[in-house]
């Protein structure tokens, strides 16, 4: 079997459990620190989800991790999975609580959701959703994961990257008023929007597609 | 209120120690088997969330069952809420690194409102239940129904006044409200679609009912007649899966009597019935069964793959 060994970048997350948990369960070896030591040394990092922009960002920027992320994906060009926070984090900036900036491995703008009366959405939008497969994607076996009608992940999140057609974003969600990226994947990079440690057995088997990457 | 949001269906693990639970009004626990087991199930077969409740925790003061927590966390993939005893912030983060998703609250917040507030600050309201406990009866002298909440899993009223206390959980922060309805719980009759409909235009979280479920029919009912969420089944799904574990006294019912002797739980109860209750209407279904009937009445469900 194959050695499936991943660092999850403690980012002071409340909420590491279920990520970590399901890791393990696919047979993962799984590491949690904010050690950039550690972080150097590891193949592939998960940078999970929930909590605030800018709190976090600054949390990278204090550990120095930022440019070492950069230097991970773009340079070394080594795996980096992205989840709901995480994802929005490789983007350019956030109107979240206050501007901030992200890590800016992608074009694209953070913008919280918008409801009027007819299409009325709780902020934070929590629950299943169903992701569509981008028509202009490249053929991955992530696409393979995905069968006609059945594609329900769960989602919990304020903001959104919004959807255009460009070919990295994979999946697109539609909530009311708001076309949401869901899913991006770009060479060694993957990202979700939703959780795929919450989403059951479908969220696994995209957890699992970057372990085994 | 009209949410853009999938309907969801949720099923509540009553416990008691390691095992699960199912009673009547909150009384007369009957013990089902162990709830690890049914928890593993119930993500198999494609349920969209689990609530875990601590029937005994806020009563005798207890602490969340860590251990407990994490058996059925580490199985299930899925958004998993715990209940039951919650009273301090620490325990609230402990309870998320056993990898819970959400905590609800009833007892804890009547007693002191700031846990709701302050749960709602440290970990997002995303993150906060308020989970309220409703009997309600019709009142002959005043020609009304009446609501009382009650408190530590059906053992104490409370004078608060359910519209307001409706109103507070949100403005203190919760972002979600489950209802359990003790008058309800257990029997199978049918939920109490009137409670649904009266705080409609109040609440502005998603809401999710619980209390009375006992047939497919209901669920697709509640669905089609109310603008609820979610949909919070206990019986309806733990006699169904019961088959599956240790020995099985239903089996051969149509309507649930309470059967044999089984060599855990209450026997008394089991053999003689809860008061004037001799009989639970409940026709158990599965998870796959109930989704399937509702896809077909075109509600906006999550579906999960064949088996």
């Amino acid at each position: 079997m194959k050695n499936k060994r991943v660092t999850i970048i403690d980012s002071r997350v409340n909420n590491l459990g279920n990520i970590v948990n399901a890791c393990k369960y696919l047979n993962a070896d799984v590491k949690v620190t904010s050690d950039i030591k550690e972080i150097k040394k590891s193949d592939k990092i998960i940078l999970p989800g929930l909590g605030a922009y800018n709190s976090t960002m600054n949390y990278l920027v204090k550990k120095k991790l930022t440019d070492q992320i950069y230097e991970h994906c773009k340079i070394k060009k080594k795996y980096i999975f992205g989840i709901c926070l995480g994802m929005q984090l490789l983007f350019e900036s956030s109107d979240e609580n206050i501007y901030s900036k992200g890590l800016a491995l992608f074009k694209g703008d953070c913008k919280i959701l918008k409801s009027n009366k007819d299409n009325f959405i709780n902020i934070p939008h929590m629950g299943w959703n169903e992701v569509f497969l981008n028509p202009n994607i490249k053929k991955t076996k992530l696409k393979n994961l995905f069968n006609k009608g059945n594609n329900f992940f769960y989602f919990v999140h304020s903001y959104f990257i919004k959807f255009k057609k460009q070919k990295y974003i994979s999946g697109y969600s539609s909530l009311g008023l708001n076309k949401i990226c869901s899913l991006l994947e770009s060479e060694n990079i993957l990202g979700t929007q939703f959780h795929p440690e919450l989403s059951g057995k479908k969220g696994l088997s995209i957890l699992n597609y970057f372990l085994e990457k | 209120m009209t949410k853009k949001l999938k309907k969801r269906i949720i099923s509540k693990l009553e416990l008691k120690g390691p095992n699960l639970i199912k009673g009547v009004m909150f009384d007369g626990l009957r013990s089902l088997g162990l709830a690890h087991n049914f928890s593993t199930k119930y993500y198999e077969e494609g349920i969209d969330e689990l609530i875990y409740q601590d029937v005994i925790a806020s009563l005798y003061l207890v602490e969340p069952k860590y251990d407990q927590i994490k058996k059925i966390s580490n199985n299930t993939f899925i958004p998993f809420t715990v209940a039951g005893g919650i009273t301090k912030l620490d325990q609230i983060k402990k309870i998320f690194d056993c990898g819970a998703d959400k905590v609800a609250i009833n007892t804890g917040a009547i007693n002191d409102v700031k846990i709701l507030e302050n749960a709602a600050k440290e970990f997002g309201s995303q993150s906060v239940v308020s989970s309220i406990e409703v009997n309600s009866y019709f009142d002959y002298s005043s020609n009304q129904k009446v609501r009382e909440l009650w408190i530590k899993n059906g053992k104490e009223k409370t004078d608060k006044n359910f519209i307001d206390w409706i109103k507070q959980v949100q403005d203190l922060g919760a972002g979600e409200i489950i209802i359990t309805m003790i008058n309800l719980d257990g029997l199978g009759k049918g939920p109490d679609l009137d409670i649904i409909n009266e705080i409609d235009n109040i609440v502005k979280v998603p809401l999710i009912y619980s209390g009375g479920i006992g047939s497919i029919n209901d669920v697709e009912k509640i669905f089609i007649t109310t603008n609820v969420d979610a949909v919070c089944a206990a019986s309806l799904f733990h006699y169904y899966y019961y088959n599956n574990f240790d020995i099985n006294p239903f089996k051969n019912f149509n309507k649930l009597r309470c059967g044999k002797n089984i060599d855990i739980g209450n026997y008394e109860f089991i053999n003689n019935g809860y008061g004037d209750v001799k009989y639970f209407y409940v026709k158990p279904a599965s998870i796959t069964q109930v989704k399937k009937k509702l896809i077909s009445k075109n509600i906006n469900i999550r579906v999960t793959d064949e088996k």
